[in-house]
């Protein structure tokens, strides 16, 4: 598989040129790692952009009152570690691989010279980032409805037993 | 009935921080497709999961999110002047609503259709870039206050804990240049 070919069939690519894909797989590394594999530790800093290519991810965050939580299981085609990276603050949850993965990584540097502001590639690239930490938030709303579902019962107010 | 255009004295007025986000340059392409509205305390913006095909800025007072399930909901808190509501809508691509927007206090906001925000990436691609730049810290921060499990209140309302709100002087912060680049890759600060 090219991951070139990979990231231009990413629905948040539809704005990269075809030269913006071939920076952007440039610079990723692809390597495969084993069940159980962490990415990212909550609490510490993280200093790559991963891309899921195979396999699953697990994103789970250690909250409030001492619980250990799932935040949602990661498919292939999103990225993680967004928010770390970005802000250059610790990791608000780990990531761990469920089962064999396949993974892209981009490094710190090369991510922020993406990034850059005012730049053609820098917009496009922005927008492939707000796309993903968009998905992340979906996500997360949804897993509060069912939180809502478990506590509360059905739309209609009747207990799910 | 047509809504208000906005017009920049009224803009700078509200929101002079807005100039320092875009840069003067940038902030009249965008002001042509604003249009102005106000909310009544308590008047519902939108409700969750239903149509969405515009992106909110507030200029004035607050808007209170929740995300709900049937006649329950959990409050994710409030977002006041500079910060958007409905990005999240656009960038997921479900052009849905993702919570209740309801005015907290007598509010303005500012509406740009998805359509135009479309239209602005055409004709100015950097103040597009800005604001993209702004979404992503707020959908950052938002990441973060949902991270943690609601707590329920003595009123028994479910709720998150956290500013929901990216404040001015973040939101106005570009990354510019070289310097700033070499200092993020160094850490300094």
């Amino acid at each position: 598989m090219l991951l070139r070919n990979y990231l231009r069939n990413l629905p948040s690519f539809q704005y990269m040129s075809e030269a913006d894909v071939d920076h952007v797989a440039a610079a990723m590394r692809v390597e495969e790692y084993p069940d159980q594999h962490v990415f990212i530790y909550q609490g510490r800093l993280n200093k790559e952009l991963f891309l899921l290519l195979d396999g699953k991810v697990k994103v789970n965050h250690y909250g409030n009152g001492g619980r250990y939580y799932g935040l949602k299981t990661l498919q292939p085609g999103e990225f993680f570690g967004l928010p770390s990276l970005s802000e250059g603050k610790p990791a608000l949850a780990s990531c761990q691989a469920s089962g064999p993965v396949k993974v892209a990584s981009l490094p710190f540097s090369a991510y922020l010279l993406l990034y850059q502001p005012d730049s053609e590639i820098g917009c496009r690239f922005q927008h492939v980032i707000a796309s993903q930490l968009a998905r992340d938030l979906h996500d997360r709303h949804d897993a509060l409805r069912g939180l809502l579902a478990q506590v509360y019962g059905d739309k209609s107010g009747k207990i799910v037993a | 009935m047509t809504e208000p255009k906005m017009d920049e004295q009224a803009l700078f007025k509200q929101l002079p921080e807005l100039e320092s986000q875009l840069g003067l340059e940038h902030v009249k392409p965008l002001l042509e497709r604003l249009s102005l509205r106000s909310l009544a305390d308590g008047e519902v913006l939108v409700r969750d999961q239903a149509p969405i095909d515009a992106l909110y800025l507030v200029l004035a007072g607050r808007l209170r999110l929740s995300v709900e399930f049937g006649e329950h909901a959990v409050q994710l808190g409030e977002v006041g002047p500079g910060n958007w509501v409905g990005e999240l809508g656009y960038f997921s691509g479900v052009h849905l609503a993702s919570s209740t927007v309801t005015a907290c206090g007598d509010s303005e906001i500012a509406r740009l259709s998805y359509r135009d925000f479309d239209a602005l990436l055409d004709e100015d691609s950097v103040a597009v870039c800005r604001l993209t730049h702004g979404f992503i810290q707020m959908l950052m921060r938002r990441l973060a206050v949902t991270a943690n499990n609601p707590v329920i209140d003595p009123h028994g309302e479910m709720l998150l804990l956290g500013d929901l709100s990216v404040p001015w002087s973040e939101l106005a912060q570009q990354p510019h240049g070289m310097i700033d680049f070499l200092k993020k890759l160094l850490g300094v600060h």
